[in-house]
């Protein structure tokens, strides 16, 4: 996924759909697009408590 | 007799960067072989179209800024892309009509970049694409 990093192209900021033909690698080189990161964030690992209430009491 | 005077304000796409405010010229040429086809018993030369062959020479103002003519020109040269000119900017970007054709070569070469200085002058830049497949996008 590219998204616009000059006015020659759209919007700033907007998703990029290149055309039939389209040099990618001359955008990209130039500075006109930039990939967008499409890794996601990662999700907080899941911890486990204790949500027991009861006491052991030993007598 | 001419039924409509415009101001030449061609719009130019190079590989989808819009750079008709540093373009100061543009020539289009649709070219096709011309292959004889011209037999015994006739009495004229016939022809029939061969490979086309086109061509799109345009001359730049030669700014070395950011997203400028430079930096769209240099990093094409030696590979293809499309190029896209009309009679005017389109109302709505990418869309172009019967009066307002987007003359398109897909894939078309880019050989050079001659960057031209002079004394007391703007620098400019001269390009030639040539070669890739002309269509007329009037959609």
């Amino acid at each position: 996924m590219y998204v616009i990093l000059s006015e020659r192209l759209g919007t700033v900021g907007a998703k990029f759909h290149p055309g039939d033909g389209v040099n990618i690698e001359a955008l990209l080189a130039g500075g006109f697009i930039g990939v967008s990161s499409t890794t996601k964030a990662a999700k907080s690992a899941k911890t486990e408590t204790d949500t027991d209430t009861d006491t052991e009491t030993k007598d | 007799m001419a039924t409509s005077t415009l101001l030449s304000n061609p719009h130019v796409l190079i590989n989808a960067v819009n750079m008709s405010d540093q373009c100061t010229a543009a020539n289009f040429s649709i070219d096709y072989a011309q292959l004889t086809a011209t037999a015994f018993g006739d009495v004229d030369n016939k022809y029939v179209k061969g490979l086309g062959d086109h061509s799109l020479t345009l001359s730049f103002y030669g700014s070395f800024a950011a997203s400028e003519t430079w930096a769209t020109l240099n990093t094409l040269v030696g590979t293809t892309t499309t190029v896209i000119v009309s009679p005017e900017a389109p109302a709505t970007p990418g869309t172009y009509s019967a009066t307002n054709p987007g003359m398109t070569l897909t894939g078309t070469f880019l050989a050079s970049l001659p960057v031209n200085f002079a004394l007391g002058e703007l620098n400019s830049m001269d390009v030639v694409f040539t070669g890739g497949v002309y269509s007329l996008d009037v959609s």
